[in-house]
């Protein structure tokens, strides 16, 4: 009732202080003219008399002005003056303030530029209709679907209202409206039913439908490149465009927001699935397709597995597989969840890593105020006998925090996109372009807002209940040691070795990544992909050639890329090294009798001669592929040392013969070479057993072909010259995109690299902060303790035994944390050592080092001080006691 | 006539509350109130007696309203409320306490 009744009061004197006004003047003159009506019965005159009623009233103006103080409301008026008194504090002290502000920067920045990626990679849904119903249907380990297995589940499942399907990435071609060029553009191939499927109504037009399928020219283009291409016109629709060379009308244009179900890959444009050629269409094994669908309202989880399960069962059956499909059902409601299954680990363990760093700079803070609070206790005492209640002190010290932990959120803000930018960086290397938006959203701000709040309450609750808590009495004896406060208040201490436990674990982290990624890096992959261009190239599809003749064509244009200075050789395969397609078949030889259940497969490549010279893998024993290795010869085979061992044994492998696939009808096949083992797929694979055959001979995976071209400078610089060249030689040849060898390798230990980097950088960041938190416990002790120092060195203590007193009493702190923090370590470890590669969890090497370095570090930061407290002159000291 | 003695520093709101406990009051009502049961020894300062006012209103001790009064106009009339009755007896309290200390101290000395 009481508070009610103020607010009322507290708000019409904040709102309505015109009226207030008046009705204060009426009041005071009232006052006033009594007053001087009281002189004038009195028998003054009329002048005298309220001249005299004034003189004695006091200043009108000046009442009014503290009527007025008295009426502002209370609360927020002592705020503004605790900001103002904070400001002005910290500007006095700018080494402090500096220090405070830049750690809890650089925490909250980091924590807000991980949290954008964690928000944009893993929390932030599709802008569809009820994104909580999607779900992503893959095979074993998110691997992706072939076309028949699509049309399968669509036809058979009891348990979605709808499924689509789209290609596992994007495309790039450059778009051309008529004549003009407009740029590059992403575009995915979809099934009909992809907008309806999600829920999307086009802005404009229509979106595509079943009819568009097969072999219709409709294309849906996305909002950005409506505004980009075509300014937003209206007349978009029936527009003809041309992407590459195939040719498309836009029939619709795609709402605001939307870019596709790909997560960090937007798509500008939509066209039907049929853009695949039919074979690629048919094919039961062609894994190059992702779908989504939409669970009917009510099916629960486990019953889409089981029907999964079940078609993924019946088609193993009816195609025959020797090991049946596997099906795995995720959550898509956030698109695809290529992106998420390989960074959501990696992005959690860096989040936490933020988190406990952002945790030593809070600490930090609150141990700068926790030292800040002894250096005031005077000015707290003073005001606590003036009659400053404890809880007004309180707030003003909270309010100081405010100061900075504002300061530190705003300027964290600022520094957290260059941050987010650079981690999409790391992500881009691994994914190939990201464009992932990293706007400020709502989610964010509040993640930032709230962290701030929480660091300023953790950092300041307990500094400013030590700094009031004063027992007043000794501090008006004059005595200054007890002005200056006890000794360091133990939860200082217990902070100090609270940041070093969480400093070692950080450092032990990173330590591990480090000596992981050192292993990968120096890893021999069995070639060499530095100055290796990798060509995608294709046939017009009008070209109607045989699978040898299509392979004569691609080998025609190595020959000419040969010939190009600066190419010391060029090569073509059937699928990338390190490029994620594989095509894996059941091996049988003579003598090689499997036990039940033991793996039969093998990868198989299909080559062009010289490919091991371009890609720098050794031939070991026998031959490479030559010209004479064509359909009319008899079918050979290179295997690699891991393919020879395994199927031969000890006999040489060169001259056996084995058969590919099951049944005793394939044609034998002779192993003319055994190439150096190399990896395949990624770097942390064990050695894999590859097959190589003669692109002559095995045609039919050479439907596209990967041009590998081996140069003497910068590959990607000769790019350009390169497809001129091969387009010169074939005219209908395709454009299917051009990378390097070793940014695909590169790209396998992206992750690991962005681990690596990021945990030293925020390890040795950590570090950094707990020195700093160190040297300003250990100043304090000894200008705490100035007096006993100088007692202890008039008494004789040698120099030395000052600093070993000083630096041991941190030490132990040190060690103690150092000690807690092994122990965190090692319990932590375990949760990353599935992101390890050939270093232990436990490594020994990285633990005695971190806690070494740690050690090291520490004790030079507790050594500045200690020094000066060495230099000190004992007569001056005493003397100022 | 010596000057009527300056009111000690935080006993204004003392009187005031006292003075409205009895009934509700305007200002010039309350100043003379206070001259004319302390027997003309104490006097508020003219003007001091609003800048008082208006801190117990924003407290919520008193209230205040516009009625006419027997001065012949509208005046702001101020009534104590409930929780301004409590807080009388809290300053009577420590009033007391306070003044039998200084009796004390003035017997001892």
């Amino acid at each position: 009732m009481r508070l009610a009744r103020i607010a009322i009061h507290r708000l019409r004197s904040l709102l309505r202080s015109s009226r207030a006004e008046t009705e204060m003047q009426r009041e005071l003159t009232l006052h006033v003219e009594q007053l001087a009506r009281e002189h004038i019965s009195a028998g003054m005159s009329e002048s005298d008399a309220y001249r005299a009623a004034r003189l004695e009233f006091g200043s009108l103006e000046a009442i009014k002005e503290q009527c007025r103080d008295m009426r502002r409301v209370t609360l927020v008026q002592d705020l503004f003056k605790d900001l103002a008194y904070a400001c002005r504090l910290f500007t006095k002290s700018p080494g402090f303030s500096l220090t405070a502000t830049l750690s809890l920067a650089l925490g909250i920045g980091a924590t807000t530029a991980i949290f954008s990626l964690v928000n944009a990679v893993l929390l932030r849904q599709l802008p569809v209709h009820q994104p909580g119903e999607l779900v992503e249907v893959s095979g074993n380990g998110g691997r992706a679907l072939s076309y028949p297995m699509y049309e399968a589940i669509r036809d058979r499942n009891e348990v979605f209202s709808g499924i689509l399907l789209t290609s596992a990435g994007r495309f790039d071609a450059s778009l051309h409206v008529g004549t003009l060029n407009a740029g590059d553009v992403h575009f995915s191939p979809v099934s009909g039913n992809y907008f309806a499927v999600l829920g999307i109504s086009p802005v404009l037009g229509r979106a595509l439908s079943e009819e568009d399928l097969p072999a219709s020219n409709a294309a849906v283009i996305s909002y950005q490149l409506w505004q980009r291409a075509f300014a937003g016109d209206q007349a978009v629709l029936g527009k003809s465009i041309r992407m590459g060379r195939s040719n498309y009308t836009v029939v619709g244009v795609a709402p605001a927001g939307f870019t596709g179900v790909l997560t960090g890959q937007s798509i500008d444009v939509w066209v039907p699935i049929t853009w695949f050629e039919q074979r690629y269409l048919r094919n039961n094994v062609a894994m190059m397709f992702r779908t989504i669908a939409r669970r009917q309202p009510g099916i629960p989880q486990e019953q889409v597995r089981a029907n999964m399960t079940l078609i993924a069962q019946q088609l193993s059956a009816a195609w025959k597989f020797e090991r049946p499909i596997q099906v795995e059902i995720a959550d898509a409601s956030g698109g695809l969840t290529l992106l998420r299954r390989r960074f959501s680990r990696p992005l959690w363990i860096l989040m936490t890593v933020v988190a406990l760093l952002l945790l030593i700079a809070t600490v930090n803070v609150a141990n700068l105020l926790l030292a800040r609070a002894g250096a005031r206790r005077r000015e707290m005492a003073v005001r606590l006998s003036l009659g400053a209640s404890r809880w007004r002190l309180i707030r003003q010290l909270l309010t100081e925090n405010f100061v900075l932990g504002g300061a530190g959120g705003a300027l964290g803000l600022l520094l957290a996109p260059l941050g987010a930018a650079s981690l999409v960086g790391f992500l881009s290397s691994a994914m190939g372009a990201m464009d992932l938006s990293l706007d400020l959203d709502v989610r964010m701000l509040a993640f930032t807002v709230a962290t701030s709040l929480i660091v300023v309450a953790l950092s300041g609750l307990a500094p400013a209940f030590a700094a009031t808590r004063l027992d007043l009495a000794p501090m008006f004896k004059g005595s200054p040691s007890a002005a200056r406060g006890h000794s360091p208040a133990r939860p200082a201490k217990l902070l100090v070795v609270a940041q070093v436990a969480i400093s070692c674990v950080l450092l032990v982290g990173a330590m591990l990544f480090a000596r992981s990624l050192r292993t990968l890096t120096t890893l021999d992959a069995g070639f060499r992909p530095e100055n290796v261009l990798l060509l995608g190239v294709g046939l017009d599809q009008g070209i109607s050639l045989s699978d040898v003749e299509r392979v004569r064509t691609y080998e025609r244009v190595l020959e000419r890329l040969t010939r190009v200075p600066g190419v010391q050789s060029a090569a073509l395969s059937s699928e990338r090294l390190f490029g994620g397609g594989t095509w894996t078949e059941p091996v049988n030889a003579r003598t090689f009798s499997p036990m039940p259940g033991q793996d039969r497969e093998a990868v198989l490549l299909v080559i062009s001669p010289r490919f091991f010279e371009t890609m720098g893998t050794r031939i070991l024993r026998g031959r490479d592929f030559e010209a004479r290795d064509d359909e009319r010869a008899a079918k050979v085979a290179i295997v690699n040392e891991a393919a020879a061992r395994y199927y031969f044994g000890r006999t040489d492998a060169v001259e056996q013969t084995f058969q590919i696939g099951d049944g005793s009808s394939a044609p034998q096949m002779r192993v003319v070479g055994v190439a150096q083992d190399a990896k395949y797929r990624s770097l942390k694979e064990p050695m894999p057993r590859i097959i190589y055959l003669p692109g002559l001979q095995e045609p039919g995976p050479v439907g596209a072909a990967n041009l590998a071209i081996r140069t003497v400078g910068d590959p990607e610089a000769m790019a350009d010259v390169l497809w001129r060249e091969a387009r010169s030689e074939v005219v209908a040849l395709r454009w299917r995109g051009a990378t390097t060898q070793a940014r695909l390798v590169e790209g396998t230990v992206a992750q690991d690299r962005m681990l690596a980097q990021l945990s030293g950088a925020f390890g040795l960041t950590a570090m950094a902060l707990v020195c700093l938190g160190l040297y300003g416990l250990t100043a304090y002790e000894v200008s705490r303790r100035t007096a006993e120092i100088g007692v202890r060195l008039a008494l004789g203590a040698q120099r030395a035994d000052v600093v070993r007193l000083i630096v041991g009493r941190s030490m132990i702190l040190v060690t103690s944390g150092v000690v807690v923090g092994l122990g965190g370590a090692a319990a932590l470890a375990r949760l990353v050592q599935s992101l390890l590669f050939g270093v232990r969890s436990s490594d020994a090497v990285t633990f005695v080092g971190s806690a070494t370095m740690l050690l090291t570090v520490a004790a030079a930061a507790a050594y500045w001080p200690a020094r000066r407290a060495a230099r000190l002159n004992p007569l001056a000291t005493l003397r100022a006691e | 006539m010596p000057k009527p003695s300056d009111l000690l520093q935080g006993t204004l709101d003392l009187l005031i509350l006292k003075v409205l406990a009895r009934e509700a009051a305007h200002g010039w009502a309350i100043s003379k109130r206070i001259q004319l049961l302390s027997g003309d020894v104490l006097s508020v300062g003219q003007g001091s007696l609003y800048p008082a006012l208006y801190r117990l209103e924003q407290q919520g001790w008193i209230v205040a309203e516009w009625k006419d009064s027997e001065l012949g106009r509208s005046a702001k009339f101020y009534t104590l409320t409930r929780a301004g009755r409590k807080q009388l007896e809290r300053e009577l309290r420590s009033w007391e306490r306070l003044s039998s200390a200084v009796q004390l101290l003035l017997n001892q000395a």
